[in-house]
């Protein structure tokens, strides 16, 4: 056999170990309670904030990002999971290299980024079915307000960033309680504190990023009626001394889509053995980077 | 010098340190993030007091204990110098923490520290023979995540999910009942 | 370190009617074992329950009913159980280290759990059992640079730390190489001098040549007890060899000469052949004596 035709026959394997192995993790993964268990309370917590009376004009709109955090944080504990496998020396002697291994890992993960698909579709087609949801303060108000495409993507991203930091966990942390502990503890307050990155300065930067972003428009005697028709508004209250407008773009939750999306390259980059690395690091970095850049060039 | 007393050192540096500095940094930049944005004190507590009683749980995992389990100074005796030893490392993450947050629920904050460490610690010790003891460690955080988001429902779930820190003292005690009686397990 | 008064008996180990359960499953099903100085083996399939008798041999696991005592004393009683505790030495089945430490750090923490606070004295017997095992010349090392079968030897010296009156092993031999091996027998043999070593293993060669008895485990319970020429006895005029298998043969394989050896009743063709310990523990751990 020629040389070329070598390679080719060793690339076909290495593909076909690939599949068999995304497959093998694909199934383990879908069994693993830690996924169900995520499942259920996002389901539970989106049904419930539909159930109860807005506190204000926009807080299901505001909230429903933050509901998909449950599965998040637990994809993550899954994924860990099957990662941490990769510290047992079982097969060292295998021909299939770790690079190969993990590439099978993360593909048989995909099916959690399925998931979070699916549970999103579902959301967003209840949404329009629901007429859309409330969103800012007379004179700037809307009762019909709908998730822009990239918005709905988040949780698929976020999911994907999920996947990526479980994989750095569990790969890189020796023992998986801790790795446990440290994605909780990592994982916890970006989405428990995720309305905290509403103002404008640090939005970019969020994991959970939530819609509308906040900018001071007037102060409390401001007239609202002066400012433009087509603004949100939100008006002064317990929580703010001011007018402000609400920004809804879809352009900035692509920049955020992508900023979740280099994010998660530049953690799996930690999960690939090290001479894997260059190119999910370069090309994640450079994701990151142009999404924060594209944030702060569209939020006024 | 006692024996006890001659374990201390090697026990220290048979502990795993890693997670402790990793939480420990992770905890003080959630405090220092709710403290600039004046925001989220109730959740960074939260977060705070289940880490750490997660951690204390984590401190009786001992990789060789298959090896020192026929040891006369009792597993009792190394998981208290353990338990000491963790004690020693999480009291100024406490302190700054704490100090990095507003006052406000910070004098319930210690007792459901104690409650939920306590409770965790009961179920490590009652976790059955082979089964690993740091995955009580689980309980602490599920138990401050479901008290941060379904405890505001109210109703049975609601309450039971904020229990460690509504009501710390009764909990401390039936948790260190369940502690005292699997001690010598 | 609270010394009492020794309880003279000829028997380190009396147990009678020992049991463990995990869920429905019996571990160990009503062990009858009486054992005195010398090495008794343990011979047993995987799960035959070895291991758990051994924990609790070691005091490390509590038997569901059954009565026990171990050089004289009752290990139910905390007191009694410390006692013993004091005088005995456990090697547990792959046993985990702390891989930051070095063997004479391991060794003398083990010692220090021991109770023994003379830390002379502990220096000098650290020292000495790392020797024993062959450990002398790598006792500064980190473990995590050490082999598995080092690791396995740091674990045996710790075990042999004080001279034990009772020494439990459980599989002391993974990992180690053939010279070791040896080595290791020697130690044992060394031991049994003093006291009792109870050594469970898979590798009949080991119990050959170096146990006074051996007990058979299947399913729980000891299946034979006597020494390793009863043991070889069991299968005298049972075993034979010929050209092709024989499928109604209690046991039958083929032997690296090509040929089929068979233990049970003669197959057609077949020669009579000696047994060996091999033998004896297939046959009594089938279930035939």
């Amino acid at each position: 056999m020629s040389t070329l035709a070598q390679e080719r026959v060793a690339d076909t394997t290495q593909r076909g170990v690939v599949g068999a192995l995304a497959r093998l993790e694909a199934a383990r993964l879908l069994r693993s309670p830690a996924l169900w268990v995520g499942v259920v309370l996002t389901v539970a917590f989106s049904v419930a904030s539909m159930q109860f009376p807005e506190d204000w004009s926009g807080a299901r709109y505001t909230v429903s990002p933050g509901l998909v955090g449950p599965l998040v944080i637990c994809a993550s504990f899954a994924v860990a999971s099957s990662f941490h496998r990769e510290r047992v020396g079982l097969a060292a002697d295998a021909p299939v290299g770790e690079a190969t291994r993990t590439l099978g890992r993360l593909t048989g993960a995909v099916v959690l980024i399925g998931v979070a698909a699916v549970l999103t579709a579902v959301g967003a087609m209840l949404v329009r079915t629901y007429g859309g949801l409330d969103l800012g303060d007379e004179p700037g108000r809307t009762l019909h307000a709908q998730f822009t495409a990239p918005e709905i993507l988040q949780p698929v991203c976020l999911t994907a960033l999920a996947v990526g930091v479980g994989a750095a966990a569990g790969r890189r942390f020796q023992h998986r309680a801790s790795a446990m502990l440290a994605l909780f503890i990592g994982w916890f307050p970006f989405v428990g504190f995720s309305w905290a990155f509403q103002s404008a300065l640090v939005t970019p930067f969020s994991v959970v990023q939530v819609q509308p972003v906040s900018v001071e428009v007037g102060p409390v005697s401001a007239d609202p009626l002066t400012f433009p028709a087509d603004w949100l508004l939100s008006a002064p209250g317990e929580f703010q001394d001011h007018w402000a407008r609400l920004f809804v773009s879809a352009r900035l939750a692509a920049g955020h889509d992508l900023w979740l999306i280099g994010l998660a390259l530049l953690f799996v980059a930690l999960a690939l053995p090290r001479g894997a690395r260059t190119w999910p690091t370069v090309i994640g970095g450079l994701l990151a980077v142009t999404g924060v850049v594209c944030q702060y060039l569209v939020i006024p | 010098m006692s024996a006890t007393t001659q374990a201390a050192l090697p026990t220290a540096r048979s502990m795993a340190w890693t997670p402790v500095a990793v939480t420990a940094t992770g905890l003080v930049a959630v405090a220092a993030l709710s403290r600039a944005t004046d925001r989220g004190t109730p959740l960074a507590l939260s977060l705070t007091v289940g880490a750490l009683a997660a951690l204390a749980v984590l401190a009786l995992r001992d990789p060789a204990a298959a090896l020192l389990a026929a040891v006369p100074l009792s597993a009792w005796r190394r998981r208290g110098l353990r338990l000491a030893w963790i004690a020693v490392a999480v009291l100024p993450v406490w302190l700054v923490v704490t100090a990095l947050l507003p006052a406000a629920g910070l004098g319930t904050a210690f007792p459901a520290l104690l409650a939920l460490s306590t409770c965790a610690l009961a179920v490590a010790v009652w976790v059955p023979d082979g089964k690993d003891p740091g995955r009580a460690a689980a309980l602490p955080l599920l138990w401050v995540a479901a008290g941060s988001t379904v405890g505001s429902f109210g109703g049975p779930v609601g309450d039971v999910s904020l229990l460690w820190r509504e009501h710390p003292w009764p909990l401390l005690a039936v948790a260190g009942v369940l502690l005292a009686a699997g001690s010598s397990r | 370190m609270t010394e009492t008064a020794p309880v003279r008996t000829a028997l380190t180990v009396e147990a009678t009617g020992l049991v463990k359960r995990y869920g429905r499953t019996a571990a160990v099903d009503g062990i009858d074992l009486a054992v005195g100085p010398g090495v008794l083996g343990l011979l047993g399939p995987n799960g035959a329950g070895k291991t758990t008798l051994l924990r609790m041999l070691s005091t490390v696991l509590a038997p569901d009913s059954g009565s026990l005592r171990l050089l004289g004393r009752d290990p139910g009683v905390p007191q009694e159980r410390v006692e013993v505790r004091r005088r005995l030495g456990y090697l547990p089945q792959n046993p985990r280290l702390y891989p930051s430490f070095t063997p004479l750090e391991l060794v003398d923490y083990v010692a220090v759990l021991k109770e023994h606070t003379d830390v002379a004295w502990r220096r000098r017997e650290c020292t000495r059992v790392l020797e024993s095992v062959g450990m002398g010349d790598r006792m500064h090392h980190r473990i995590r640079t050490l082999s598995g079968g080092m690791q396995q030897r740091v674990a045996l010296a710790a075990a042999l730390l004080g001279s034990p009156e009772l020494l439990l092993l459980d599989e002391p031999a993974t990992g180690l190489d053939p010279e070791q091996r040896l080595e290791l027998r020697s130690l044992l043999a060394t031991s049994a001098q003093r006291g009792t070593v109870v050594l469970s293993t898979h590798n009949t060669g080991e119990v050959a040549a170096l146990c006074h008895r051996v007990a058979v485990m299947r399913e729980g319970r000891v299946w034979f007890l006597g020494t390793p020429a009863e043991l070889i006895a069991t299968a005298e005029g049972r075993v034979w060899e010929s050209e092709d298998p024989d499928p109604t043969a209690l046991r039958t394989w083929m032997t690296a000469a090509g040929t089929y050896r068979h233990i049970g009743a003669p197959p057609a063709g077949a020669d009579l052949v000696a047994a060996t310990l091999d033998d004896g523990y297939l046959l009594v751990s089938a279930g035939h004596q």
